[in-house]
């Protein structure tokens, strides 16, 4: 019995990486709002263990990956992803997810789970930046749990987007002077530009991101 | 801003003064009156899904208290809406801790006087999106000029090259209030709008708003929001209201 329970425990847990420069407590809320148990972390060892990673984002990319060196929670992500841990980067965390980006001062590396970079709009589409603010989703495959935000107005607070190198992981584009991925999926790998934790269908799809 | 160049929905922010953990509205930048409970108000603006709500503790810098920990521990007890918040920040530890207590961006104000070096590192750290800058300009002989809310004066420095100075340390936003117009419900002072220089950071206006129509007119202009707070204390205005009139205007906000 006792070892059915910690076996279920160590099953069900979802973590929330706080990597010191990120807004988890607004991550956290969202999860509480439908009963998610969750835990924030900074504990590499933790990530191993779970069944569900978000990492949350503000911040600029180098200090972002500088951060999540600082403990080995770089390759504990890695290592936990690659083993079929599912994986869930908000903003910043979802630009993270690729190799590099224009924002990095020092052509830092970023976690390289899924092919491609970060790029900065374009003052030039006479657009202002940050793109900030609430923009429409259009859902672009049948992907189950990102359909529901098919035509809705999502929280996004950004100056780079990610240009994945296989185009087919785009799930959800959003348009700001050029089209970008509002939300790419790769099997357990999950990134959304805006703040899903900022609105109830945001919630919804936190809810079921974590309960798959 | 070409309409046909972003869907991105323009915001109407609720404002929320607060001195002493309460809730007041000024007129002037002073004659202050409290109007409410800051736990209660900020539970209303959540439930009717306002866009995002800027939260100042405007007895924060003038007492040199700090940040005050008390309203950003209610704050990220009961928000979900995108939150600016401003008070007393002087240090990146500061704007670390507003953010990690769920303010999406951190509004620095008379810092942009004295302390051009902590926007430049706050934006290095928290990248520019986090970081808004909040100018108060006021009309002295037909021209405008930066006020100073802690010394109540008008700084001598040239408006436009103050403004570039800010523009220059890499700010993601810019909150521009009317002494003038605050808490006269007459509309806002959008002047001022003329005089700024070339910029393509999202601009908000402040000061004035008493009904819907001075949003109207201010979207005319090139800006990302329009904030208001007397509207929603003294007037019969809610922010659905506001809302719907703004859409049958064909002003493209977010109605959700």
């Amino acid at each position: 019995m006792k070892i059915g329970i910690s076996h279920l425990i160590h099953k069900i847990q979802v973590a929330i990486v706080d990597y010191g420069i990120n807004n988890v407590s607004s991550v956290s809320k969202a999860l509480k709002q439908c009963n998610i148990e969750h835990i924030i972390t900074s504990n590499p060892e933790y990530l191993e263990k779970c069944s569900h990673i978000i990492l949350p984002g503000v911040g600029s990319f180098d200090s972002g990956v500088e951060n999540l060196r600082i403990n080995g929670l770089d390759e504990a992500i890695i290592h936990a992803v690659k083993n079929g841990t599912y994986f869930l980067g908000i903003c910043l965390g979802m630009q993270l997810l690729f190799e590099k980006s224009e924002e990095s001062k020092k052509n830092t590396r970023g976690l390289g789970l899924l092919k491609g970079k970060s790029a900065r709009f374009n003052v030039h589409d006479e657009i202002i930046i940050p793109h900030m603010g609430w923009n429409e989703v259009f859902v672009r495959d049948e992907n189950e749990i990102t359909s529901i935000f098919q035509k809705t107005d999502q929280y996004f607070i950004h100056s780079f987007y990610v240009i994945p190198e296989d185009s087919s992981v785009i799930s959800c584009e959003c348009f700001h002077g050029v089209k970008f991925p509002a939300i790419v999926v790769k099997d357990n790998i999950y990134g959304v530009q805006f703040h899903p934790e900022k609105s109830l269908k945001g919630i919804q799809f936190m809810e079921k991101f974590c309960s798959q | 801003m070409g309409e046909s160049n972003t869907n991105l929905k323009l915001r109407v922010i609720p404002v929320i003064l607060v001195h002493n953990m309460q809730i007041v509205k000024s007129r002037g930048f002073s004659d202050y009156r409290v109007v409410g409970n800051l736990e209660q108000t900020i539970e209303v603006f959540n439930r009717r899904k306002v866009d995002e709500i800027i939260v100042l503790d405007i007895g924060a810098s003038k007492g040199n208290l700090g940040v005050n920990l008390n309203i950003l521990k209610l704050i990220s007890r009961n928000t979900l809406m995108p939150l600016s918040y401003g008070g007393g920040i002087t240090s990146l530890k500061d704007i670390e801790r507003c953010l990690s207590s769920g303010c999406d961006k951190v509004i620095i104000n008379c810092q942009a006087f004295s302390n051009r070096k902590l926007i430049k590192d706050a934006v290095d750290a928290f990248g520019s999106q986090a970081i808004v800058a909040s100018v108060d300009y006021k009309l002295v002989d037909k021209e405008y000029k930066i006020y100073n809310h802690v010394e109540h004066d008008v700084h001598q420095s040239n408006f436009v090259d103050y403004i570039n100075n800010i523009l220059s340390a890499g700010v993601g936003e810019l909150v521009l209030s009317s002494v003038d117009a605050d808490g006269k419900l007459s509309g806002y002072d959008i002047g001022i709008l003329d005089c700024l220089p070339e910029m393509n950071i999202p601009i908000l206006i402040n000061g004035g708003c008493g009904a819907p129509i001075h949003m109207k007119n201010a979207f005319k202009n090139k800006i990302s929001g329009c904030c208001a707070g007397s509207i929603f204390y003294f007037t019969e205005y809610g922010y659905r209201d506001i809302k719907e009139y703004l859409t049958s205007n064909n002003v493209r906000v977010r109605i959700g």
